[in-house]
């Protein structure tokens, strides 16, 4: 997937911001921690769609990721608690969702996602940074 | 209790016995490669690829992982079997109850609700490391 990405990026087809994340998963950091929203209920959007997370009152994270026009083709969604890897959701047909138990989304713990998608027409999106703090 | 190897395979596949073994009728769940799959119709209706994460380097010691990628799985199955059965699974007095894992040394226990009353608790994973001795 990350291959097909990058071959395509490589015949000057353009990969479009599809949401935000990234930043506290090591891609670049732009933000500091302080800077971060809520994951309480938040969307990041981007041209091409969005990731959003909502909190439930029991303190389960809910997160969904979707493309506005397509969500068809392959996903790959890594979902990261604290920086470290939590989940994964890798080579799904369909636009994937999750959630994060309360016991490993504590409070003032930061969640942050990397997505990238490529579409049946073979469009690819990717995210841009993200994160939020567990309230 | 069978001790397994410390691999992503083994892992995916050892979660995916156990919750198979305590999920709904009309959903199964099963493990290729390394990704836990939920079955409803004969079509994979989702699951979790983290016990890739087993494998991905700088993501802290594999073997204080185990909790965390359980607890993971479990939860992306639950969410998927929930979402199959268009109700709470496993539930509470109607209300989906939250997973939860606790690792101790080679021993992961699973369930879902409460530790000390759970409304479904899973079969334990032992895991040997290479160079322990199996159980």
């Amino acid at each position: 997937m990350r291959h097909k990405l990058g071959a395509r990026a490589g015949t000057a087809v353009a990969a479009t911001v599809l949401v935000l994340g990234g930043i506290l998963a090591g891609t670049g950091n732009a933000w500091a921690d302080q800077d971060l929203p809520s994951c309480l209920d938040h969307t990041w959007s981007g041209p091409d769609g969005y990731i959003a997370i909502r909190a439930s009152p029991d303190g389960r994270l809910a997160w969904t990721a979707k493309d506005y026009t397509d969500n068809d083709g392959v996903w790959n969604v890594y979902i990261y608690v604290n920086k470290t890897l939590f989940d994964a959701k890798l080579k799904y047909a369909y636009n994937p969702h999750g959630s994060i138990p309360p016991s490993y989304a504590k409070k003032g713990s930061i969640v942050s996602f990397v997505a990238d998608h490529v579409d049946s027409k073979g469009h690819a999106s990717h995210n841009v940074p993200n994160g939020c703090i567990v309230p | 209790m069978c001790p397994m190897a410390a691999s992503s395979r083994d892992l995916a596949a050892a979660l995916a016995e156990r919750l198979n073994e305590v999920a709904p009728a009309g959903v199964t769940v099963r493990a290729t490669g390394t990704e836990v799959e939920v079955i409803q119709d004969g079509r994979v209706v989702g699951g979790s690829s983290a016990a890739v994460s087993l494998d991905m380097d700088g993501e802290g010691l594999p073997e204080e992982r185990i909790g965390s990628i359980a607890a993971a799985v479990i939860s992306g199955v639950q969410d998927e079997i929930t979402e199959a059965l268009t109700e709470p699974w496993p539930a509470r007095n109607g209300r989906m109850v939250n997973p939860d894992t606790r690792q101790t040394g080679a021993v992961t226990e699973m369930w879902f609700g409460d530790v000390d009353n759970p409304v479904l608790r899973l079969r334990p994973i032992t895991v040997v490391w290479p160079g322990e001795p199996a159980a």
